[in-house]
């Protein structure tokens, strides 16, 4: 807890955040894997006030109250008491990605990104068949690629809805997404000037990050048995 | 107009086909011939001189085309068949052959040279007239004697003149919506080429636009507040006249100065959320990556990440098994029949007393049935009861060469003996 943290604070007690009428709400988002930036302006003050008191109540769950430098708050899990979420592979890469693009000044000026955007930047970072892989795991090779495109976009969309949910992201319509701060987590291992190992051992011993195991690469030979795919959060 | 007028109207023009087709060379020789006026040169062309023109600008803005007589003898095709250019003829006002611009031109071409921008002294000076114009109005309706006076004085001003000031505004805003638009455009370029260096410019464009909106922002709300009030006096004075026609024109004037005030909050809360974000980009990225590095190794990071997965740790709430509201468990009863002895010899069904239907038939005939009904009331009453009913047909067949008239089922129903039977009735020929 920072000493500006110690100065604020508008709670007498616990008891008096958990009596305020939007705990309920935001203690079940923040144990959702809600991320409470600015831009819902009543949370976040109410975070900024209530730190102080559900910095202390949240370690007994076993979890840390996280407030980014960048400006939120997020609920991270330290012990087996709460649950634990991974990002999948297709979340964590186009969370990457769209970290990137909140680099940059073109960004600031139109104020949000498109899918098609999203999607050319991905193949441009990766390759179009590392991002069919990542995006669409089922999709073989010799499926036709133009169908291969329509279920990424479709994959796409429903990664771009799941971070939403997290907080990452704001959808303004089905093709335009609003960047949030919290994007930022994705960027945590490269900022600074420690190498991308080091970072990346530092983050995991933080409880910030996992390492995932490097799967291996799909057997194109395989008979084709599910075609008739499981799009299970199509358009 | 209603709604419905609308429609008809849009369906019309989409029936006629109306489109407007200009390219950037037809707009400049538009401009061209526009502009000739400003420099005290007529503005009624003669056929070659126009051409001359046409071919003098498509030669200025398109180095590379051909043909350029060629290319302007088709603009000026092109743009007569969409009525932006008319041929002065045929009405003796002028000598024929010559060409001017229409009225929907010089407006495409105004608009297009405006340099309409929303200043402080423009919106004041507008919203002034505005409130001049309503005060006047105002004292026109408070003498208002005659229906004429309420027409000319105060209606047709209000529908007018002020409506018209109104859209200068309006129009202006549309001026400073756009140089709002190269301000982004203009930070972005700044941040691109200068990163670090460009905070002083960036900050000094965030704030001169930033005091502008506040500035208008403060002389809408002034000139709007005012405007209202000299409405309000109006329309006190319409309602006790019972000036239905300025009432409709003081709410069309109160929707349109509301809708001024409307644009000025949504673009100030607007560019406070652009003024917020481009401060946070500066604190958070430019200012804490000043030699840009970040982008770089994220590069890195994405482009590695395959190879070193990695994921981030969110916190989820466990999952509530919900049980489901306990049933009790419908009985569904077999779909089964009783157990039979198959191998038991069927028992054949009792056999039907043998009957001489015709004998009977010729029989009622020589007593002296003519119809149907009464030859089968005669045979019915001669067999059992439970023959009677399948015995009524095998009558009507004995008896279907002899019907006279009813045969087909279009004679009248009638009772066979006393019942319970019926048949159509047949009227049978006389016997041999």
């Amino acid at each position: 807890m920072s000493d500006f943290d110690e100065l604020g604070g508008g709670f007498a007690d616990l008891a008096a955040v958990i009596a305020d009428g939007l705990f309920p709400r935001l203690d079940q988002a923040l144990r959702s894997g809600l991320h409470v930036d600015r831009r819902a302006p009543a949370d976040y003050h109410f975070l900024v006030d209530a730190q102080k008191w559900l910095e202390p109540h949240y370690q007994r769950y076993g979890a840390d109250l996280v407030h980014a430098p960048d400006g939120f708050f997020y609920l991270r899990p330290v012990g087996d008491r709460l649950p634990v979420r991974r990002l999948t592979p297709a979340e964590m890469l186009v969370g990457q990605t769209l970290a990137l693009f909140a680099l940059e000044p073109a960004t600031l000026e139109a104020g949000h990104v498109t899918r098609t955007q999203i999607l050319e930047r991905l193949r441009d970072l990766l390759g179009t068949d590392r991002v069919l892989q990542a995006l669409k795991p089922k999709t073989r090779a010799r499926r036709a690629r133009h169908r291969a495109e329509a279920e990424a976009r479709h994959a796409l969309l429903a990664t771009l809805r799941r971070l939403a949910r997290l907080g990452f992201v704001e959808l303004l319509d089905d093709d335009r997404v609003a960047l949030r701060d919290a994007l930022m987590r994705f960027a945590e291992p490269a900022r600074g000037t420690e190498d991308l190992a080091t970072a990346l051992g530092r983050l995991v011993a933080g409880g910030e990050i996992e390492r995932l195991e490097v799967e291996p690469d799909e057997d194109d030979d395989e008979p084709d048995e599910d075609d008739a795919d499981d799009d299970e959060e199509g358009p | 107009m209603r709604v419905h007028d609308h429609h008809r109207t849009i369906a019309r023009l989409a029936q006629r086909g109306a489109a407007l087709r200009v390219d950037t060379a037809e707009l400049c020789c538009l401009a061209a011939m526009h502009l000739q006026g400003a420099v005290g040169e007529s503005t009624l062309f003669e056929e070659e001189r126009l051409a001359a023109l046409f071919e003098a600008t498509i030669e200025a803005v398109e180095p590379a085309a051909e043909n350029p007589r060629k290319r302007a003898t088709h603009a000026i095709e092109r743009l007569r068949a969409q009525r932006l250019i008319v041929r002065l003829d045929g009405e003796g006002i002028v000598r024929a052959g010559e060409y001017a611009l229409s009225p929907l031109a010089v407006n495409i071409v105004e608009r297009q040279l405006a340099d309409e921008h929303l200043t402080r002294a423009s919106l004041d000076g507008l919203m002034t007239s505005v409130v001049s114009g309503l005060t006047a109005v105002r004292v026109a309706a408070e003498a208002a004697a005659s229906e004429d006076d309420w027409d000319g004085r105060v209606r047709v001003p209000l529908e007018v003149v002020v409506a018209e000031l109104l859209n200068g505004v309006e129009r202006r805003q549309l001026g400073l919506d756009e140089q709002q638009r190269q301000v982004r455009a203009e930070i972005t370029r700044l941040l691109e080429a200068d990163w670090l260096d460009a905070l002083g410019g960036i900050e000094a464009l965030l704030d001169a636009t930033a005091d502008t909106l506040v500035e208008l922002r403060r002389l809408l709300l002034q000139h709007t507040n005012q405007a209202h009030a000299v409405l309000d006096d109006v329309r006190i004075q319409a309602q006790g006249r019972g000036r239905i026609e300025v009432l409709v024109a003081l709410r069309r004037t109160g929707d349109q100065l509301d809708r001024l005030l409307a644009w000025g909050h949504s673009r100030h809360a607007a560019w406070s959320a652009y003024h917020g974000s481009v401060h946070r980009f500066l604190r958070d990225v430019v200012r804490l990556d000043p030699d840009r590095q970040l982008s770089g190794r994220l590069r890195e990071q994405i482009g590695a990440w395959p190879e070193s997965p990695f994921t981030l740790r969110l916190a989820q709430s466990p999952r509530l098994t919900v049980l489901r509201p306990p049933a009790r468990p419908v009985e569904r009863p077999a779909v089964v029949r009783p157990a039979q002895d198959w191998s038991a010899p069927v028992a054949a069904p009792p056999e039907a007393p043998a009957v001489d239907v015709a004998a009977l038939v010729e029989a009622a005939l020589a007593g002296g049935a003519t119809r149907l009904s009464e030859v089968a009331a005669v045979v019915l009453a001669r067999v059992p009861e439970d023959a009677r009913y399948g015995l009524i047909g095998r009558v009507a067949a004995a008896l279907a060469g002899r019907a006279r008239d009813g045969h087909g089922g279009a004679g009248p129903w009638v009772a066979v003996g006393e019942g319970p039977y019926e048949v159509t009735e047949w009227t049978l020929e006389a016997g041999e």
